[in-house]
């Protein structure tokens, strides 16, 4: 089921809203629990129950259990059977193809693809387990209900597509029992965010995917795109995917303050990074703090001097970049991603050592530029069409726009696009507007501090109904995310 | 502006607006969509029944099911002799021959046919809907009476929310649009072939808004019939619908059109035969279609003409007013 589908909307959340509270005012605290499991299962099995509901119990059954024996006993062989466990699963429905085609395309025997559907979420709860175990061997996770264990997982605010949170973060909120009774103010609060991100995601990404889409298609057929055209089509995408994935978080991160629980923040204006390392601070944050946490660390962080950090940081990168999806152009990605901070690195050395600096503006027009065209591996569906894109961007295909779009409709492109990117590098972001702490005091239901406003409720009711309007009399778009 | 709210107020605030939201982007939407549909045929008692746009298409149906064009409903209580059938009717009785004849003899009509083929099964749950009881039913009868539903009939008598939010949205937008292009014209390039319907007496303003008048002439006896089972069919559709409307069989007028592909004449005269109703054929030469089908304007003016006119003794026998009498009963055959 989508955030952005009517019968989510009107249907599924004020249901599952009113019964949780309903149970939280007769003090069944449990059986509120309970009912958010049910509700949570029966949102991701929508669109194939019978598969994905085994798929994500015998997950869960299997990290549950896996957990519990680290728990009583930090064996180092029982976490390795846990990782394998998961990343067999995770290799076996997203990467059996991608491997058997490259075993086929290096060696030259046919093997046939198999034909495996990648189940929605799977590598984000596939991820918060692996966390989970690995906090359980280090003797930094509790042991927990299976109630509250199962809806850990399964929290169907953050199950498709994160963010990806931390037990810690987490557990604690399922007990306050001040989280069960309903409050207003986080009601209010949790629509304001919701509106905020349906608007992100309707009114801004699903626009701009009018733009950017039916260029790379252009170029994926190998048919020529100019350079304005080229830059329409990356600054567009760059922007897509940004007001896609921020509004999915913030719809995410709404979804469960309405029911009194805080999700950690996902995005943080990265466009205004002024380096690529203050990028990956502000871009899928909880991505980053879990390819942190728990690859780069334990590979050995920066602790073994300047050039095994530079390898660990690329090791990083490209199973960041394999983890977004099964494909060549996805490492690609994670490799210039990886490429750039190791450079970001040695020139932080460079310039502490001769105390150089450089503008601002020209940081951040810098980091822009690379990340856009690192975007370009991301969004084009073989290496070849990366390539018509990059070449376009340089200007190979002369200036002329192509055959995609009219003289009129670039214009009206480069107008929307300039005006979206003009709020992503200048409006406060969510969490500036709504003011929402930044760490997660998870053992404390924390207070409030947005302050209503008239303006506030107009402005959000609008865009929410707007939004609204949209999907009901189209086809709700899937968030990007979606497919990782 | 910055005043300070306490949360109940934001919440109930925020919905508020948010319901405001969500008609002004749905009608927003529906206008921009639909820009294309002509404009030139709004009035005080004309509404746009079709515009051929794939977010507008049909809007008679659910229109005068749930009576969202103002007195609509009304009119077609009022109407004491109603036409019924489908697209051909409206077709041959949007004339002002036809509201020239019932405004003189001061009888209130509605042309009450629809689009996409719709008959007597949408006609049915309508009449059944509203209550009405005419006290004279035209129907064009070529046959007429059959059980298949249009989609926008389904959809309309289904009346599931989707389809009743589409409906007031889209008669929201004929306020806007009407508005938008009268004020801005520029904007509006008045393309998309459109029929506006009257909410008085429901005959089609089509030619020019929808169709250029054309001109085919029917020169010979249309061949095409319908099997001796679909008639079967037919007549016992027509028993339960008419016993079902109550109506005394004489003031049934069951009629076929002319047009080149169907020989509607034949069907009906042997429905009204077995109905045991009364039947209309005026006798016309040299009229012409728009496409086979659709009585052009012109004929439609000559042939309908005639046809009202042989209707002065059903009128006088069933409806208690003053009918002024009228040459040229030709081609009148009242089956007993």
């Amino acid at each position: 089921m989508l955030f952005n589908s009517a019968q989510f909307i009107f249907f599924f959340l004020p249901i599952v809203l009113s019964v949780f509270f309903l149970l939280g005012r007769l003090r069944e605290q449990m059986l509120a629990l309970m009912w958010l499991v049910a509700a949570s299962l029966f949102f991701y099995g929508w669109d194939d129950p019978y598969r994905l509901l085994l798929l994500i119990l015998y997950s869960i059954a299997f990290n549950f259990f896996i957990g519990r024996m680290l728990l009583a006993n930090q064996s180092r062989i029982l976490l390795t059977i846990g990782i394998c466990g998961n990343l067999l699963l995770l290799g076996y429905f997203k990467y059996a193809g991608f491997l058997l085609e490259t075993f086929s395309d290096v060696t030259g025997f046919a093997v046939q693809k198999p034909n495996i559907d990648l189940p929605i979420g799977i590598s984000f709860f596939t991820f918060t387990q692996i966390a989970f175990l690995v906090d359980a061997f280090r003797g930094e996770a509790r042991e927990y209900e299976p109630f509250h264990y199962t809806l850990f997982v399964s929290f169907f605010p953050h199950l498709i597509a994160g963010p990806i949170y931390h037990h810690k973060e987490i557990m604690p909120q399922f007990q306050l029992q001040e989280n069960f009774r309903f409050h207003i103010s986080s009601l209010g609060l949790g629509l304001t965010w919701f509106a905020l991100g349906l608007a992100k995601k309707v009114l801004f990404a699903d626009v701009l995917a009018q733009y950017a889409t039916p260029i790379f298609d252009a170029a994926a057929a190998g048919k020529p795109v100019g350079l304005l055209d080229g830059w329409i089509a990356v600054s567009g995408f760059a922007l897509q995917l940004y007001y896609d994935f921020s509004g999915y978080s913030d719809m995410a991160i709404g979804l469960a303050l309405m029911i009194g629980m805080r999700l950690p923040l996902n995005f943080n204006s990265p466009y205004k990074a002024q380096s690529l390392i203050d990028f990956w601070r502000r871009w899928h944050m909880t991505l980053s703090r879990f390819l942190r946490d728990y690859l780069y660390i334990p590979l050995g962080g920066n602790r073994k001097g300047p050039r095994r950090r530079y390898v660990n940081l690329l090791v990083t990168m490209l199973l960041g970049g394999l983890w977004h999806g099964a494909a060549w152009t996805f490492v690609i990605w994670g490799a210039i991603h990886g490429c750039g901070l190791v450079v970001n690195h040695a020139w932080n050395k460079i310039a502490d050592a001769y105390r150089l600096r450089l503008p601002n503006l020209l940081a951040w027009a810098l980091t822009l530029v690379f990340v856009m065209l690192a975007w370009v591996p991301f969004r084009a569906d073989s290496f070849s069409a990366a390539f018509t894109m990059w070449k376009s961007l340089l200007g190979f295909h002369g200036l002329a726009p192509g055959e995609t779009m009219t003289a009129t409709q670039l214009a009206t492109a480069a107008t929307c696009i300039s005006a979206l990117l003009a709020v992503a590098l200048f409006a406060p972001n969510t969490q500036q507007f709504l003011s929402y702490p930044r760490v997660i005091v998870a053992a404390l239901r924390q207070p409030t501090r947005f302050v209503p406003s008239l303006r506030w409720a107009m402005a959000a009711g609008v865009a929410f109904g707007i939004a609204v309007s949209f999907i009901i009399t189209q086809r709700p778009t899937e968030f990007l995310y979606f497919r990782f | 502006m910055k005043s300070f709210l306490s949360w109940r107020y934001y919440v109930a605030l925020f919905i508020l607006c948010a319901a405001v939201g969500i008609l002004i982007g749905s009608v927003g939407q529906m206008t921009v969509d639909n820009l294309k549909c002509r404009s030139k045929g709004y009035d005080n008692e004309h509404f746009l029944a079709y515009c051929r746009s794939q977010m507008y298409a049909d809007y008679e149906h659910g229109a005068l099911f749930y009576g969202l064009e103002p007195s609509v409903t009304n009119n077609i209580r009022r109407a004491e002799v109603l036409f019924v059938g489908n697209s051909k009717v409206q077709a041959g009785f949007s004339s002002k021959a036809v509201r020239d004849y019932f405004n003189s003899i001061n009888i209130p009509f509605f042309v009450l046919g629809f689009g996409y083929g719709d008959e007597s099964a949408f006609t049915q749950a309508l009449l059944t809907k509203w209550g009405i009881s005419p006290k004279v039913l035209v129907i064009n009868a070529d046959p007429f009476f059959s059980e298949k539903l249009s989609p926008p009939g389904r959809d309309a008598i289904e009346g599931k929310p989707a389809f009743l939010w589409r409906l007031l949205i889209k008669s929201l937008f004929q306020r806007v649009h009407r508005a938008v292009c009268l004020v801005a014209s520029d904007v509006c390039p008045e393309s998309e072939p459109s029929i506006f319907r009257s909410a008085r007496d429901g005959q089609w303003n089509w030619i020019g808004p929808y169709t250029e008048e054309k001109s085919v002439l029917i020169d010979r006896p249309a061949q095409m019939t319908i099997s001796q089972e679909e008639l079967a069919t037919a007549q016992k559709l027509g028993e339960n619908f008419l016993d079902q409307i109550g109506l005394d069989r004489r003031c049934v007028v069951l009629t076929g059109t002319p047009n080149s592909v169907l020989d509607s004449t034949g069907i009906a005269t042997a429905l009204a035969a077995s109905l045991r109703t009364s039947s209309i054929f005026p006798a016309v030469d040299g009229l012409s279609t728009l496409d086979t089908v659709h009585l052009n304007l012109a004929s439609a003016e000559r042939w309908s003409g005639q046809f009202v006119r042989a209707m002065d003794p059903i009128l006088e026998k069933c409806i208690s007013a003053s009918v002024p009498s009228h040459d040229g009963m030709a081609g009148i055959a009242t089956a007993k």
